[in-house]
Formats: C-alpha cells, structure tokens, sequence
C-alpha cells in the first residue's frame, strides 16, 4: 500500500532521491529534510511499512568505532520508482500553480 | 550536561514505549545511538522532546495520528464525562425541586427516577473514565458556585471530597473488573455496589469536614452524613442550635428559620453529593452490564454533513436547557430556607455567564455528534 503523500514524506522521498544508493541514517536525513526527528521517524517507519524504503543496522564494533551501531535507510529499488513517480508529480503541480495554463509534460 | 543526556535518554526511551510492541525495542536502540552521535547537547535534548511529543503509528495499515486526530479523540473523551456530570447534576436539582415542591415522597420518586436515567445513559465503567467523570466534577462543583450560593463549596470542600470519591470509586472498578474477569460475577456486582456506597460516604464525610469545624458538628458523626444528606431535612438534627435563624458561615449570611448546624452541614453536603451519587450509578451500572455492551444502531449510516446538522441542533437545544436551567437556578437569599429542608438547586452558577451557556452547548453538539461516530478503537 503506498504512503500517504504529505509535504513532509515528499521531503524524505526527494533527499533520498538524490542518491537513491547511499544509505543514510536518521541524523544525515534531519539535515538534509530539515525535518524534526518527531516527524522524521514516524515517516521512516510508513515509509518501510509501505516497502519503498528498507533499513539495516551497521555491523561496526562499537568499542573500536567508540559509538553505538546505526541504523541506515536506503530507497527499494520499487521504492525508489515510485518516489520519483511522486515526486515529478509535486513538481508538475508546483509548476501548473506557478505558470497558470503552461501545459507539463510528465516526466 | 549530564543531566540533560539523562533527560534526552529518559525521554527518547519513554517515546519508544508509546509505539506497538514489535517496533519498540529497534526504535529506543536507534535513537539512544544517535543521542550518542549528538552528545550531551541542546540538539540531543530537542531531539529527544520532539519524539517524545509526536504522535506513534498505532497500528501496521494505519496512518500516524495527527495533533487534530489527538485533539478530536480527547474532545471525544471529556464530552462524555462532562455530559454525564451536567446530566447528573440536572437530575438531582430535579430531585430537590420535587422534593421542596410536592414533598419527600415526591422527591424519592424523582430520585429513582434519576438514577434509572444514569444507569441507562451510563456507558463503559473504566478507571479512565472514573478519573474523567471526578475531574468534570471538580470543575462542575467549584464553578456552579461563581454565583455564591453554598456556605462551603471551595476548593478545601470540593476537593476532598472528589479526590476521595475518584480514587475510591477507581478503585471500585479495578477490583470489580478483576473479579469478573475471573468468572466470580455476583461477588464483582456486591464489590461494585459496596465499593460505590463507600466512596460515596468517606466523600461526604472529607467534603464536610471544614464545614464541621466551621460550624462546631463532632466528626464522629460522618459516616452517617452521606445516607442523611439524601434525606429530607430534619430527620436528624445534632450540632448547635440556632434559635434566632442567623447564620454568618462561609458564603452564608442570612436571618432565616431556626436551625441546627447539622442542617446546614448536611444540606452543603447535599449539594455536593447529589451529582457524584448519580455518577456512581452511572458507573456501577456499567460494571454491573459489562458482558453486554450497547452499540447504537443509528451510528454507522449517518454522512458527516449529517453528523455536524445533529451536532449543530443538539448545541441548539443545549443552549435552551442551559437557559431553563439558569431560570430555575438557586437563588442565593433562599440558601439558608433550602438547606434547612435540605431541598437547595446548586451547581449551575457558571449559566448566569454566556460563555458558560456557550460551553454548555458546544458540549452537548460535541456529545451528540460523538455518539453519533461510528465506534472508535482508541476513545
């Protein structure tokens, strides 16, 4: 079932859009989304439940990182098409608000 | 900053306890590591409270709850207890307005009467619910007298008295739900029927007892205080007596009938007692029907537009009975003759003001609007 698309789920979408690879944990996506962690979180979790993001937890030794092990959230690649899905389609009504009347191709 | 570092890590751990079981552990594991990425820092502490304060997913299909959602759900919650305090409160006016009128017999009529109405509109008994029902009433009690009409209705009255009947009567249901959960049926309705006549009684008797000081009334005489506070006045009189019918107590400075202390007493306590007594039927009404619960047939058909129409007419109608019973109010120069026959009306002073009129109504079209939802898991 896909997520209920809100500003805020847009925002994680799109930062992890822009390296649909890279593994990011909850801090990196803070800062990137400019998003409290109180919104951020809850997000995360609809947004594994609905299967377009899958996480794991890092396999370091903590003793010699000198920090707990953290938990990393990349895009599925299912994940990953439908977020851009979405993520065009904001940005194709952003730009009919903007530009009454301009005809967008999807992307 | 190490206190802050424990605060950030009591409160990120108390977040992770509000979401379902299987999330719990990964999620507290999570965030304690990142507060380590942070150190003990503002950022850890803003960190933290931000997931402390944010809605948990409660289910795996469902969608967080919104702040609306929440504020919706609480609305739901206190409409219901509110509504059954101002019912309560009503009834038992009606009680002591039979009673003054057409007599004592009419009065014990009204009174069974009352109490049939409570049992049937009383709902779900929960401890929650308990301590809902005891904080509308706190609040019903200290504002009905904005329009000073009882001699001791403050909060070193009312507070007493309502804490006692709370923690008791919640009590009452912890050990009935228990023992019926274990199949021990008649032994669960004798506790909640004991249970209720006890909170009721220790609650009379903590909510008189500055009255008693006041006005020179032994305290060994309390337990007796709540059964005769339901009583016509008169049927027993102990304390000083006042053959000149002045009385100079609390709010009360009127010239009226001679009278003993104990009518004033009793009559104060009356007031008080009334409604929490109708409440507790209310509530041991549902403890007694709890393998049977009713489910309104109308609630699932009716459209939103329809819900808020209802809502809207309720508020209506609210706002006329709130005027009926701004009409039919005490009033303050009859205090001393009222309590004397212990037949005194109390308890709606906050109508003389629209906004409480105003409250009033938005209470009753939220309640017919709610009870109109279909059912909702989390209220």
């Amino acid at each position: 079932m896909a997520p209920r698309m809100t500003t805020s789920v847009l925002k994680v979408a799109a930062a992890l859009l822009a390296d649909p690879a890279a593994e990011r944990y909850g801090l990196q996506l803070m800062q990137a989304t400019g998003l409290p962690s109180g919104t951020l979180y809850p997000i995360l979790i609809r947004l594994e439940r609905s299967g377009w993001v899958e996480s794991r937890w890092e396999q370091t030794d903590p003793a010699a990182e000198g920090r707990p092990n953290r938990r990393y959230y990349r895009l599925t690649a299912d994940g990953a098409v439908a977020a851009r899905r979405e993520v065009a389609a904001m940005q194709q009504q952003m730009a009919q608000v903007a530009t009454p009347g301009a005809q967008v191709r999807p992307a | 900053m190490r206190a802050a570092d424990r605060l950030a890590r009591s409160m990120v751990t108390a977040a992770a306890r509000r979401w379902p079981a299987d999330l719990r552990e990964e999620l507290a594991r999570e965030w304690h590591a990142e507060l380590d990425s942070l150190g003990p820092s503002w950022r850890g502490l803003t960190f933290a409270a931000s997931l402390a304060a944010s809605p948990a997913v409660e289910e795996p299909d469902e969608e967080p709850a919104t702040w609306s959602q929440r504020c919706a759900g609480w609305a739901r919650a206190l409409s219901v207890p509110a509504a059954l305090t101002l019912l309560a409160a009503a009834l038992f006016n009606a009680v002591h307005l039979a009673q003054g009128r057409f007599g004592a017999l009419a009065g014990g009529v009204v009174l069974v009467g009352a109490a049939a109405a409570m049992a049937a509109v009383g709902g779900r008994a929960t401890a929650r619910r308990v301590v809902l029902l005891g904080a509308a009433g706190y609040a019903f009690l200290l504002a009905g007298n904005q329009v000073a009409v009882m001699p001791f209705m403050g909060w070193i009255d009312v507070g007493p008295a309502v804490l006692a009947w709370t923690i008791l009567t919640a009590a009452t249901v912890r050990l009935s739900s228990r023992l019926r959960a274990t199949g021990r049926d008649l032994l669960a309705g004798l506790a909640a029927v004991g249970g209720a006549v006890l909170a009721l009684d220790v609650a009379a008797a903590a909510g008189s007892l500055h009255a008693a000081a006041v006005l020179g009334v032994s305290a060994g005489s309390a337990p007796s205080w709540f059964p005769l506070a339901l009583l016509p006045g008169g049927v027993a009189d102990f304390g000083a007596y006042f053959a000149d019918g002045t009385a100079a107590f609390g709010s009360l400075q009127q010239a009226g009938p001679a009278f003993h202390a104990s009518d004033v007493l009793l009559g104060n306590a009356s007031a008080m007692i009334g409604p929490l007594a109708l409440c507790s039927v209310a509530v041991v009404a549902g403890l007694l029907r709890r393998g049977s619960p009713r489910i309104p047939a109308a609630a699932q058909s009716r459209d939103a537009a329809g819900k808020v129409a209802l809502g809207v007419v309720a508020g209506l109608g609210g706002l006329a009975i709130g005027e009926v019973l701004r009409r039919s109010g005490g009033a303050a120069e009859l205090t001393l003759h009222r309590l004397v026959d212990n037949s005194a009306v109390f308890g709606f002073g906050f109508l003389a003001h629209p906004a409480g009129r105003m409250a009033v109504a938005l209470l009753i079209g939220l309640l017919v609007t709610h009870l109109n939802a279909p059912p909702h898991r989390a209220s």
